[in-house]
Order: C-alpha cells, then sequence, then structure tokens
C-alpha cells in the first residue's frame, strides 16, 4: 500500500477526535438525585455489559469515520491486488528503441518493424483515461510528443510512421527521461515498457552503476512505476559494418587524386570471400573493388579519386553484406576547391637557389610545380615582399605567410589584422631580422598568439641544438605525424630559435594553443584564433639557417598541413557526428535569406541565415538522423553535409538470457518476449489499485452505519 | 403560624374559590335537575330563598313565603355531609425529586411541596364543602396522623400538619398503608397523593387492605415531567434519593427507549391493579395546574 498525497496519511490522527469528544463527554457528566431509580436501576444492571459493547462499536465507527476521510484523501494505492478486468486508466511510456542495429533482418522482418508494431498494440489497449508518450532511445531521447497524449490513435499513427536507423541508443540517458515524464502523469498505474534488441554494447556490465542510480531513482518516486523489458532481439548476429572512412588529404583541389580509405568489419561468423564494395561520388558509381573478410575480421579498401568541380561533394562506400543496411554504407562530404592563393610575404630575398627565406617553403607548397609534373598543385604560394604588401595582393589570398619579416608597416599591418579577422588564414615564421618589439607589440595587440623573447640557441655552437618532441599531437594538422609511417617531425635539428612567451601584460592569453613544444621545453607551434581567421607562430625561421627542418621529408606535410589547416580553418566541419548542429558560412550579403536543408528522410526545413561578425551563417540543429544533409539555396552551390553515428551497435550479439535477467534485477524490472506476454504480466502483475473511491464510500457507509447504530442501539427494546 | 397562603397563591386560591363554587354550583345544579337530591334528609339548616324555576320539586316550595308574596320561592337549606376523607401524604425520598440540586429540568418545585399544595387545595375544597378532613403523613413508616373534623378552623390544623412533614427515606407504600388502616376507624374516602413508587404488588396489596376495610381510594400519582419522558442528553451519573450508595453512570439518550417501555409496563400494571380494585388512578405532573386534579376530585365526588 503506497499513498500519493502521503502528508495526508498523518490526518488518521484524526480518529482520535471522537475518542477525545468521547472522553470530553464523559468527565463533563451532570449529577441527578433520582427517585424513579427502581424503573432505571434493573435496567442498568441487566444490560451494562451490552450498553458497553454497543458504545465500543459506536465509538470505533466514528473513529473511523475521520481516519477514513483522511486515507481517502491521501489517495492510497493498493499493491498486492490484481486488477479487475478492464477498469483501469494507466500512464504508459513506452521507450522505443530506434537505433539502426533495430533494422537487422531487412524491412519487415526487423526488430525495430515489430517494435513499432508492439508498441502500436501497447498504446491501443490502454482503457479509457490513460495517457501514453513514446520515447526514442536514439538521437537524442526524444519524445515524439511533448506531453503525455490522451489521443491513442493518434499516438498509433505516428507510431506507425516512424523511422529507425538513427544512431547509438542511450538506454540510460533515455530511461531517465522516461522517468521524468512518467513522474509527471496523471494515472496511479505506471508502466514503462522499453522495447529494444538488447546489444551487450549498449546494456553491458559497464552501464551498471548507472542503472542502480536508475533504480535508486525509480524507488525514490512517490508512484514508483513498473518496468517491463521487452525483448526483440535481432534474428542473427552477423552483420557487418564499414566502421570508418577516412578521406586524405583534408583539403581537395580540381582534379587532385583524393584518397578514400574504409574499414569494414565483419562482427559475425560468416565469412565473405569475395564482397564486392563499392564506391560512389555523388551518388554515381565510380569504382568497385572485392575484399575477403573472414569472421571477426577486418579488411580495408582504399579507393582514389579525382574530382573535376570545384565545390560540395559526397563520396560514399557501400557493399551489399547483410540485411542490416544501415551499416553497410558510410559516406562524407568533401569540399573540393580549385585552388589555395597563399601569399609568401618575403623578409630576405635572393637570386641564389635556396637562399632567399621563403624558397623552401615555396617548393613545399607547390611540389608538382616544382618538380615539373603534370599534376596540378592545390596550393599556389606567390612571393611578395613586406612592401608589396597592399589590399589588392591580398585579395583572394587564403593563407598569408610572414617569412623572416622584421615588421610590418602600421597600415599593413592594419590591413592583414582586418583580413585576418575577416576569416583570413596567418603564419608566421620569425627569423633572424625580426623585430621583437614589433612583435611583442603584435601579440599585444592579438595578431599573434605570443611575443618571441629572445633568441635562443646558436647557429655555431651546435651543441645547443634541440628538437620537437615526438608526442601524439591532437591538433588536425599534425594528427599526421601520429602514425610513424608518415614521418616524424623530431628528427629535425633546430638550432636556433625564438624563446614564445606571452604577451606583455598577460600570463597567458585564453584561447592560445600550443601545438608542438621544442625539447627544451618552449612552444614551437602556437595558435591562436583572431577574429574568423587563425594564426600560427613558429618558434624558428623556415629556411635553413636556423634549422634543417626545411630540408627534413616531414617539411613538406607540415607545411602543407599547416597552410590548408589555416585556408579551411575558418569553416565549419562538414562531417559531423549526430545530434551536432550543421553549421555553414555564407558572404555577408546572404544575411536574411531562406536557404532549405534536406533531411536523410527527405524531410525538407527552411533556415534563415543570420548575421554574425563579418560572415552570416546558417545553422541547422535536427541532426539526429545520421545521414546526408543538403543545404541549398537559389544562387548558393549545394553545400553537403553528413551526419554520422558510431558504430558501436554493429555488432549485434544480445545480452544472453542470463545477463538480461541480471540487467533486469538491477533495474527491478520484469522481461518479456512477446506481446501476448507481456498482457498476461500485466494482468497479472502486483501493481496498485487506487481505491480512493473506495475509502470514499466506506467513510460514507461509516456516516450512515453510525446514523443507523445510533438510532438502533437507543430505540431498541431492551 | 401556617397559612393557607403560604401554599397557595392568591391565585391558586382564587382558582380553588372559584372552583368551590363553580363545582357545587355545578354539581348541586346538575344533580337537583335530574335526580332527587341524594342529600335530602341531611339538611338541616336554612341557608336561603331561590326564585322556583320549572323542574323544581314542590316539595320544596315554601308556602308560607307564598302566601305573604303571592310569589314561588324554593327554601334551600345547607348541605351537610358524612363524608370523611383522608388526605394520605406521601413523603419518602423519591418525592424530593424536582428541586434545581437534584438535577431536575424545568420549574424548580418538588413533587413533595406540588403533592403538599395539592394538599392543601383538596382540603380547603373539602372544608368548604363541609366534608370532614383528615390528614396522615409518612415516609418509612407513617409519621403524623390528624383524625378527620369538619369544621373550618381544621383547615389550619391541617396546614401544620402538612408544613411539618419532612422528606424521609425509602418507602414501602404497602407496609405504610397496612400500617395505617387501624388508625382509620370509620369508613371514608383517602386521597393519597405519592409518586406509588416501588413494587406494584406490595402497593396493591396495601391499597386492597384499604378497599377491604371499605375505604374509597382515590390516588393521586405524583410526576415529574423527567420521570415521564427522561429527556436527558449528556452523559449522567443518576443517584437514588432513597438509597445511598446506589448510583449508575450512563449515556440516558441509550437507555431512553428502554426506560420509556418499563415505565410504560410499571405504570399498566399499576392502572390494572387500581382497577381491579376498583380504585381510581389519577397522575398528575408537577407542571400541571392544580385546579384540573380538583376537576378529577369533583368528577370522583360525583362518580359515587
Amino acid at each position: 500500500m503506497t499513498f500519493i498525497n502521503l502528508a495526508l496519511v498523518g490526518g488518521t490522527a484524526a480518529c482520535s477526535i471522537p475518542l477525545i469528544i468521547h472522553l470530553f463527554n464523559r468527565s463533563r457528566f451532570k449529577i441527578v438525585q433520582w427517585g424513579a431509580m427502581f424503573l432505571l436501576d434493573p435496567l442498568v444492571r441487566t444490560n451494562r455489559r451490552r450498553i458497553k459493547l454497543e458504545q465500543i462499536i459506536l465509538l470505533i465507527v466514528r473513529m473511523m469515520i475521520p481516519a477514513l476521510i483522511a486515507l481517502f484523501m491521501a489517495r492510497p494505492v493498493l499493491t498486492g491486488f490484481d486488477t479487475l478486468p478492464g477498469d483501469k486508466a494507466a500512464s504508459q511510456v513506452v521507450l522505443l528503441d530506434n537505433s539502426y542495429s533495430m533494422e537487422a533482418g531487412g524491412e519487415s522482418a526487423s526488430p525495430f518493424a515489430r517494435a513499432r508494431r508492439e508498441t502500436g498494440d501497447l498504446v491501443a489497449n490502454l482503457k479509457n483515461g490513460s495517457d501514453a508518450s513514446v520515447v526514442l532511445m536514439a538521437g537524442g531521447s526524444r519524445a515524439l510528443f511533448e506531453k503525455p497524449s490522451y489521443d491513442m490513435k493518434g499516438l498509433g499513427e505516428k507510431v506507425a510512421g516512424l523511422q529507425g536507423g538513427y544512431g547509438v541508443a542511450r538506454p540510460v540517458e533515455s530511461i531517465e527521461r522516461a522517468l521524468a515524464t512518467i513522474g509527471g502523469m496523471s494515472n496511479s498505474k505506471r508502466d514503462l515498457v522499453v522495447l529494444s534488441d538488447f546489444q551487450a554494447v549498449s546494456w553491458g556490465a559497464g552501464e551498471s552503476a548507472e542503472r542502480k542510480r536508475l533504480r535508486g531513482m525509480i524507488d525514490a518516486m512517490a508512484v514508483k512505476p513498473t518496468v517491463t523489458f521487452f525483448a526483440l532481439p535481432a534474428p542473427d548476429a552477423d552483420n557487418l559494418s564499414i566502421e570508418s572512412l577516412q578521406i586524405s588529404p583534408q583539403v581537395v583541389g580540381v582534379k587532385q587524386p583524393l584518397q578514400v580509405k574504409a574499414v569494414l568489419r565483419n562482427h559475425g561468423k560468416k565469412a565473405y570471400e569475395a564482397l564486392r564494395v563499392r564506391f560512389r561520388v555523388d551518388g554515381a558509381d565510380q569504382a568497385a573493388s572485392e575484399v575477403a573478410v573472414g569472421p571477426g575480421e577486418r579488411a580495408q579498401v582504399l579507393f582514389s579519386e579525382t574530382i573535376d568541380t570545384p565545390g560540395s561533394h559526397t563520396v560514399e562506400i557501400a557493399c551489399d553484406a547483410d540485411a542490416l543496411k544501415a551499416d553497410n554504407v558510410q559516406s562524407a562530404a568533401v569540399s573540393v576547391w580549385d585552388r589555395v592563393p597563399v601569399l609568401l610575404v618575403s623578409g630576405e630575398t635572393s637570386d641564389r637557389p635556396l637562399r632567399g627565406e621563403t624558397d623552401y617553403l615555396e617548393v613545399a607548397l607547390r611540389p608538382f610545380g616544382s618538380g615539373g609534373s603534370d599534376l596540378k598543385d592545390l596550393i599556389e604560394p606567390k612571393v611578395v615582399v613586406p612592401a608589396e604588401l597592399t589590399a589588392k595582393a591580398l585579395e583572394g589570398a587564403r593563407v598569408v605567410v610572414l617569412a623572416n619579416v622584421s615588421k610590418l608597416e602600421a597600415a599593413a599591418q592594419q590591413l592583414v589584422e582586418g583580413w585576418v579577422r575577416a576569416g583570413g588564414g596567418l603564419l608566421v615564421f620569425p627569423g633572424a631580422r625580426s623585430d621583437a618589439g614589433w612583435y611583442g607589440a603584435a601579440a599585444s595587440s592579438g595578431l599573434l598568439p605570443m611575443a618571441i623573447g629572445g633568441p635562443a640557441g646558436s647557429t655555431e655552437d651546435r651543441a645547443q641544438q634541440t628538437a620537437v618532441v615526438a608526442e601524439h599531437f591532437a591538433h588536425p594538422a599534425l594528427e599526421l605525424f601520429n602514425i610513424p609511417a608518415n614521418g616524424t617531425l623530431a628528427d629535425g635539428e633546430v638550432w636556433m630559435w625564438w624563446r614564445l612567451r606571452a604577451p606583455t601584460g598577460a600570463e597567458t592569453r585564453e584561447g592560445t594553443l600550443v601545438l608542438a613544444r621544442l625539447a627544451t621545453g618552449d612552444a614551437f607551434l602556437a595558435e591562436h584564433k583572431f577574429g574568423e581567421g587563425r594564426v600560427i607562430l613558429c618558434a624558428t625561421a623556415c629556411d635553413a639557417d636556423w634549422a634543417n627542418l626545411p630540408m627534413r621529408p616531414s617539411f613538406l606535410p607540415l607545411t602543407q598541413r599547416l597552410t590548408t589547416y589555416l585556408a579551411s580553418g575558418a569553416e565549419p566541419p562538414r562531417n559531423v557526428e549526430v545530434g551536432k548542429p550543421l553549421v555553414a558560412l555564407l558572404p555577408p550579403a546572404k544575411a536574411g535569406t531562406l536557404v532549405g536543408v534536406t533531411t536523410p528522410s527527405g524531410e525538407r526545413f527552411e533556415v534563415q541565415a543570420r548575421e554574425k561578425g563579418p560572415r552570416s551563417t546558417v545553422e541547422f540543429f535536427e541532426t539526429h538522423r545520421p545521414g546526408l544533409y543538403l543545404m541549398s539555396a537559389p544562387q548558393m552551390q549545394p553545400i553537403h553535409f553528413v551526419a554520422s553515428a558510431s558504430r558501436e551497435e554493429s555488432r549485434l550479439d544480445p545480452l544472453t538470457d542470463d545477463q538480461l535477467a541480471a540487467v533486469a534485477a538491477e533495474m527491478g524490472a520484469d522481461v518479456v518476449r512477446s506481446g501476448e506476454e507481456y498482457r498476461r504480466l500485466d494482468s497479472q502483475r502486483r501493481y496498485g489499485r487506487e481505491i480512493w473511491r473506495a475509502v470514499f464510500l466506506a467513510a460514507l457507509a461509516m456516516i450512515f452505519v453510525e446514523l443507523i447504530l445510533q438510532h438502533l442501539f437507543s430505540k431498541r427494546s431492551l | 403560624m401556617v397559612r393557607v397562603a403560604d401554599y397557595l397563591t392568591p391565585q391558586d386560591l382564587k382558582q380553588v374559590a372559584n372552583l368551590q363554587v363553580l363545582a357545587r354550583l355545578v354539581v348541586e345544579g346538575f344533580c337537583s335537575g335530574l335526580h332527587r337530591s341524594p342529600h335530602k334528609g341531611f339538611s338541616v339548616e336554612f341557608k336561603q330563598h331561590r326564585q322556583y324555576v320549572p323542574g323544581d320539586d314542590l316539595r320544596f316550595v315554601d308556602w308560607k313565603t307564598f302566601g305573604k308574596s303571592d310569589r314561588f320561592y324554593i327554601r334551600e337549606y345547607e348541605e351537610e355531609t358524612n363524608l370523611r376523607s383522608t388526605i394520605v401524604l406521601d413523603a419518602s425520598g423519591s418525592m424530593s425529586y424536582g428541586a434545581p440540586e437534584t438535577g431536575a429540568s424545568g420549574q424548580a418545585d418538588t413533587k413533595h411541596l406540588y403533592a403538599v399544595r395539592l394538599a392543601a387545595c383538596l382540603a380547603y375544597l373539602m372544608l368548604q364543602q363541609q366534608d370532614s378532613v383528615g390528614l396522615a403523613t409518612f415516609d418509612t413508616k407513617v409519621r403524623s396522623y390528624i383524625p378527620p373534623r369538619s369544621r373550618p378552623r381544621h383547615l389550619q390544623v391541617l396546614l401544620n400538619g402538612m408544613a411539618a412533614s419532612k422528606i424521609g427515606g425509602e418507602t414501602q407504600l404497602g407496609e405504610v398503608f397496612h400500617e395505617l388502616v387501624p388508625k382509620i376507624h370509620r369508613r371514608g374516602l383517602l386521597i393519597v397523593l405519592s409518586d406509588c413508587f416501588g413494587d406494584v404488588e406490595t402497593l396493591l396489596k396495601g391499597l386492597a387492605h384499604f378497599r377491604h376495610a371499605s375505604h374509597e381510594v382515590l390516588i393521586f400519582q405524583i410526576w415529574h415531567r423527567d420521570e415521564l419522558d427522561f429527556t436527558f442528553r449528556q452523559w449522567t451519573r443518576f443517584k437514588c434519593l432513597e438509597r445511598a450508595g446506589l448510583e449508575h453512570m450512563i449515556d440516558p439518550a441509550h437507555l431512553r427507549s428502554a426506560y420509556l417501555k418499563n415505565l410504560e409496563t410499571y405504570r399498566e400494571s399499576l392502572q390494572k391493579g387500581c382497577y381491579r380494585n376498583r380504585i381510581d388512578l389519577v397522575p398528575m405532573v408537577t407542571d400541571q395546574p392544580y385546579a384540573e386534579a380538583l376537576g378529577k376530585y369533583l368528577a370522583f365526588r360525583r362518580r359515587r
């Protein structure tokens, strides 16, 4: 027995009121000197015990009245009784697993199709006055309707139209959400039904502590919901997924080779001798290959392709391995650039080969052009002297490199600052000619991430030389060097370098990131954001005077990466995780225009571009469904986005019966495997009946009984 | 010296006096027209002349006056009676109910006081009618006995006797009546003013003893309204007026109907017993006017 208004249970103490009145009346008795005692005495003598009994009965009845009224106001819920058939409205929350693993087994045979049907049945079987809510477990734990619905027909139709194939289910998060919903519902019989395939990945032992916390939450609720696990295991555990897709390089130029590498993983026991894997660009088949993937094995496929038109494109790798289609495809959005103009500002030019300040850099940025190859370079470097740094020169450039520039004139500095603020990338290599004072001032004004303290090391005394520390790089421009095959930064010698320090007046600046360090502990690369653009400061020069880095194999990828990173740095990512917003930057003139967004399920939304800083931005938040999103508007090149979900659910192994029973025990849940079983459980289940009506009627009955008894006892012949 | 006015208010007296005149007129006038007067031959003292009305017995026409005045007059005589009545006044403990200290509701007179007043009225009335009246008071036994006399001055003696009666203890009416019988030598009328509480059987035996001695018996049974209605509401401790230490703490509402039923049985058996013994039982409630009792008495007298 539980109570909805627990505090009112204390009101049953009101049963003492009649008792007090009785005692008070008795104590306030009257004394009568009575003459006709011969009439009264025998009555009292013969009926003393009976009168006493009657008074006790009457007193008990009277005491029960206030107690019952208090009890009825406390809304008791009787547990431990079967409900009468058809009399009970319920509040039900159905947690529907809509993650992609539920689609195993094909369209109609999939657990999701069954879950959808069962949810429809559950909702349709609710009695009048019931309210229900359907919460989806994947894609951000959303409820189908904001508030619990009493319209079971509407809810059923909405459920029938549901699509699966969302990302990874989050059981704990969604159960928490469901409990919050169920706590505010109106009926005293409350049910939480979890329809899921109960995969070992999502329901494993790792979440045990969290589940116990949820159990605590359930136990702490005023009206405890019943929890039922409706297990809908996948038809078979055989599954092959495309686990990941890697694209290199990050920034692709027109007609440049684009390499797409996919990792396939076979989670099942079936061996694929020759699995056909197709490669598509913008939806059109470009290539195919066959791989063999044994049970439990991984396999890689690599496709290389050039794209002829600049703009936004999609690449996709697909295979027809099994019925679970959602993880047989993996796609990515690729931005193909026509070219990346880079302005190299050289502090020291020379006629002799490789003696100019930017000569090594130019070669590294334009390897094909320098080597006389037919292949087209993405980056187009152009060398100027500081005096030539004008607005016209900056126009069209995506990255500016300051190589051993002593200082910029005030006008030029202002120009560069404005240009970076608008989204340009600035790469700075100070050298022997650099004016530490100007660099310090530029750092203080915010343009440079750090100031240069003083030169360290010596070009003569090689004993003082240092090197870049080989560590794990988190920065996207340096991630490449985490793989040993791509070379290492640590094999270069740095003879002289500037000690980078925080600008005067500030200990460290917010947002300044040190990407790499020298063995001496000094920063080697420092980055920060300036307006919409980014600035990277290197501690040493980019020619061979201060270090032999430019002559190392790692110099080319390093400079290429840094340049393309700076060139693309202002662009928000096109490949995002599900649930993260899609952001596109448009020219400022586009502010206010409506941009259409087409989602993977074919729905079309309109989003207004808003002015934000020097650009206008479009943001779209409904990205719970993995797949391809297309942003388009008139007079605008379409932009592709790909929202991808983790592939951890591709491992279809469900919990074993024992494990499932253990998980259910943790949550205090019952496990069913069919709708029939659930209905049986529901009718037999020891859930509560709200009995306030009965208690109220009992109180009324007691009032009548009291009247009748009183009448009877005083009228009755003795 | 006790005076009538101590017990009778001017209104009472007036009522009694009126009643006396009225009653006599009614009774005598009623009787003289219809029947032969039962009292002829006892008339010795001339009282007045009255004009003849048709229907008067010609025997009583005063022919001498007719001779002198040529008008018919009837000679009327002061009536004399041989009625000897004794008022038996109960002064037992139960008669003290009705005073505020006993916890009774309503007016503050005890049953005893009511009985005394009623006795005074009756005595006054009877003496006015030339009947002889005596008085016996009792509680546990007979306390005083005044033999019947018909002199008007006897009223004072009777009143003194009534005033001297004090409330006593427990009564057994039957025994008291047995005790009283030998004291009243000549047969006559016994007017019992009592609540008749107690065992009906012994009471009836005592009354039968009176009847056996050829006495007429008229009982005015004095009730208090509380005793008839039992309208107590709250918890009450009932203490017996006659027997000390006998008390009951009860919820009266609970017992009312049973009490009333008991009362009914008692009254019925008493009534039946009285009827059997040809005794007139007149219940009086203390809030009733005394005149009603006198009316009953006169009706009784007329019947005999």
